[in-house]
């Protein structure tokens, strides 16, 4: 090879370098998703929101569970709504980074922790859970960020 | 010369040029961003903070709000500084992905919802309420994370 | 590096070896160069009275997860401090000033009430 084919060898593999950065930059562009896109009233934020390999959840609240008093059965249906919105953003439960949990009644972190653990078995992703009054009087109220 | 490029000396060529690349990956570090001047005393914290595609958005609340009494006021001067601290990171209101609301008074929602959705009409990011005391009295506080 | 690379999985890290409450949650997930942190409590701080020492505790563990990681308190951009009582925020931050390193990482900081009676509960992103 003479000293020019290496040189401009040199510029045609930096450039190869580069290019899936170059390219993966410009395809970083959100998108909004929800696995029930005609829930009534509209609501103000998106279900779900994706960028490159994450996606971000919105808060799942349980004042719509069959029983809104019943801690249990307020955690199972905030996880099994999580669960259907990573789904449609082709993610999934096993792919949960990180959780937040917020309680109305930091009493009941015993029973949310047992059905969190139950629906989590292996390799439970990590968590931060505290107490706070949720909208609608909602028992528990759970996000999450995945990666697709 | 041919005889000098053994294919030792050509795959550490090639590694060379790759290298730049790897070690811009490795090598990412955290950025800060302040659209405002920074605070003296330095503050305790950051108002942005960016790292590879991601910016983090530390919380604002509605303490300096022209009106800090009306949920309203203190909502739209809530994300009109958040749209100056993006902009400056070189993000902005459409590159939000997610973002956590806290409000003192739980009959604020609906006011807080009509103004968080007159600056994010389109593809709103995900989110999650709560309702919480923040550290200065304050009816609404947010943070965020956005793309760059 | 590129889009042919393998893709991207979890990784789990914990500081503690078995982790206390490996069955609920994990410690630190790692994804990519990402490095989000479960919240730590103060229940097991020394004097878990005080505000101050009881951030100083829940900090010191942080550090440990981070480490332990392969990262460190500089490459965190993200904290959330929740207070038991707002009125501490104060004495919480003279505790946290400087833990950070030169170039703070952003922060949000609200009261709640947390697990185990805790005063303090600190959770953060970081990356490696």
């Amino acid at each position: 090879m003479t000293r020019r084919m290496l040189a401009s060898s040199a510029v045609v593999i930096g450039a190869a370098a580069l290019a899936p950065f170059a390219r993966a930059a410009e395809k970083m562009r959100k998108k909004v998703l929800a696995y029930n896109p005609n829930a009534t009233p509209k609501p103000p934020y998106s279900p779900a929101v994706a960028y490159g390999s994450l996606v971000f959840v919105s808060g799942k609240a349980s004042y719509a569970a069959s029983d809104p008093k019943d801690i249990r059965v307020c955690t199972k249906y905030a996880l099994d709504e999580l669960a259907k919105e990573l789904k449609n953003a082709g993610s999934s439960m096993d792919n949960v980074l990180k959780v937040q949990v917020f309680l109305r009644n930091i009493d009941d972190y015993a029973a949310m922790n047992e059905i969190f653990s139950a629906t989590f078995v292996k390799e439970p992703p990590t968590r931060t859970t505290v107490a706070a009054i949720i909208p609608r009087d909602s028992l528990v109220e759970i996000d999450a960020i995945a990666f697709i | 010369m041919s005889k000098l490029l053994t294919r030792r000396s050509f795959a550490g060529f090639v590694s060379a040029a790759f290298a730049p690349v790897a070690s811009a990956q490795s090598a990412l570090r955290k950025r800060i961003f302040h659209a405002g001047a920074p605070a003296n005393p330095p503050a305790v914290y950051s108002p942005a903070v960016g790292w590879g595609n991601l910016l983090f958005l530390a919380g604002k609340g509605s303490g300096t709000a022209p009106d800090p009494e009306d949920i309203r006021n203190c909502t739209h001067h809530v994300l009109e500084s958040f749209a100056v601290e993006l902009k400056n990171a070189g993000s902005s209101m459409d590159k939000v992905l997610r973002v956590t609301v806290y409000l003192l008074n739980p009959e604020d929602v609906p006011a807080m919802n009509e103004v968080f959705a007159q600056h994010f009409p389109k593809d709103p990011p995900a989110r999650t309420t709560i309702i919480v005391r923040t550290p200065h009295p304050t009816l609404v506080e947010m943070d965020l994370i956005a793309g760059i | 590096m590129s889009n042919e690379s393998t893709p991207l999985t979890r990784e789990f890290f914990s500081a503690a070896q078995p982790s206390p409450n490996a069955h609920i949650y994990t410690p630190v997930v790692g994804f990519g160069q990402l490095l989000f942190l479960a919240g730590k409590t103060s229940a097991k701080a020394p004097d878990p009275a005080d505000v101050r020492s009881c951030t100083t505790y829940v900090l010191d563990e942080i550090e440990k997860e981070l480490i332990a990681a392969g990262s460190s308190m500089q490459q965190v951009v993200k904290v959330t401090v929740y207070l038991r009582h707002i009125e501490e925020w104060a004495a919480m931050n003279e505790a946290y000033v400087g833990r950070f390193g030169a170039n703070p990482p952003a922060r949000t900081t609200i009261a709640a009430i947390l697990p185990h009676e805790s005063r303090v509960e600190i959770e953060v992103i970081a990356h490696r």
